[in-house]
């Protein structure tokens, strides 16, 4: 191989390339677990293994996992715990033999009580709101010495504004 | 080593080949997880994630697995080790390691990517593949060779053919700007 100074132009030339020819290098093929174990144990033949290169330069982690699975042919084996054991054997469930799933857990339901709550508090401010700006119209009217009527006087005081047309004498 | 586990049984989701296998195969799942750990103490739920995986919706990924085209022991370390990066990724904040982050990202509003007419095809996957793993992963030959199932004279080889190409491609592409 080459020396130092040829690696760092050889680094360059290789870098160059790379960027570009980046743009537009989106390798669509997305290989599955079978094929890059069967890459790995040089099984595939070369225009499929070539394919698998091209993603590989795109996904550096998958070197490593190929990598790996080389060396776990040879190596031996790190001892799993019983504990461990116990949870992943615990995964299937004796007898009829089926994963052991939960429930998801009871969600809050929005029903028509629940509506009908929500209606109610809303209507009740609103009402508080009406209440509580007619009075203060009222107390601010009075204090102004305005002479027309306020809202809350023709709402909650009916002889002397809601009746007002059924010539009824107001002093009575 | 598939041919001590009934894999139709397994899939089939029979309680008793499932824990055969586990008791065969928990071993190399934590040795691949432990490769991707960090830390090492999250091994074990990491070996969890993997087993749920495999178990999960009708034993679906235990099923894509065909043993004529792989060994059952180098399939089940990459499904382990995608599988334990998958789910480190889910607990942690998202973070890209800079090594993955293609240069041109990088930069800081320099340059942009050089624009050149590149023949499709100039260099070959494994060309390609030798030298990122050379010049952007920094890996020894040795190693490389390793991955590639090959002799490090290969390495070597494609190494030099590769260079070869881009020193005549880029040299082609100056005289032509000069003209």
């Amino acid at each position: 191989m080459a020396g130092p100074d040829d690696r760092t132009d050889e680094a360059a030339l290789w870098r160059r390339w790379r960027s570009a020819s980046a743009a537009g290098a989106a390798v669509a093929f997305e290989p599955d677990a079978v094929q890059l174990a069967a890459y790995a144990e040089g099984r595939l033949p070369e225009a499929t293994s070539g394919t698998i290169e091209d993603w590989l330069v795109a996904h550096p982690e998958a070197v490593s996992d190929i990598l790996a699975a080389r060396r776990a042919a040879r190596a031996a084996d790190l001892a799993a715990s019983d504990a461990v054991i116990a949870r992943a054997t615990a995964l299937v469930a004796a007898g009829d033999a089926q994963i052991l799933t939960f429930p998801p857990p009871a969600g809050r339901r929005a029903g028509w009580r629940t509506a009908a709550m929500w209606s109610g508090v809303a209507a009740s401010l609103i009402v508080t709101s009406m209440i509580g700006f007619t009075l203060g119209n009222s107390a601010y009217l009075s204090l102004a010495g305005s002479t027309a009527p306020a809202l809350g006087q023709e709402l909650f005081d009916p002889p002397t504004g809601l009746f007002n047309s059924l010539d009824e004498d107001p002093n009575t | 080593m598939a041919q001590d586990i009934d894999l139709a049984a397994l899939g089939r989701g029979d309680k008793a080949a499932w824990d055969a296998f586990v008791r065969r195969y928990a071993g190399l799942v934590v040795s691949a997880v432990r490769g991707v750990s960090r830390d090492g103490s999250d091994v074990d739920d990491l070996v969890q994630e993997v087993f749920v995986r495999l178990c999960k919706d009708g034993f679906r990924l235990l099923k894509t697995y065909d043993p004529a085209r792989a060994g059952l022991s180098t399939w089940l370390t990459i499904v382990a080790r995608s599988t334990a990066r998958d789910a480190l990724r889910r607990r942690q904040l998202p973070m890209t390691p800079i090594d993955a982050v293609p240069e041109s990202l990088l930069a800081s509003g320099g340059t942009p990517p050089e624009k050149l007419r590149l023949p499709e095809g100039l260099l070959s996957p494994r060309q390609k593949l030798v030298l990122n793993m050379l010049y952007d992963r920094d890996m020894e030959v040795a190693e490389i060779a390793e991955i590639l199932g090959v002799d490090p004279q290969t390495v070597r080889s494609t190494h030099h053919k590769a260079m070869l190409k881009l020193r005549t491609h880029f040299a082609a592409e100056e005289q032509a700007i000069k003209k």
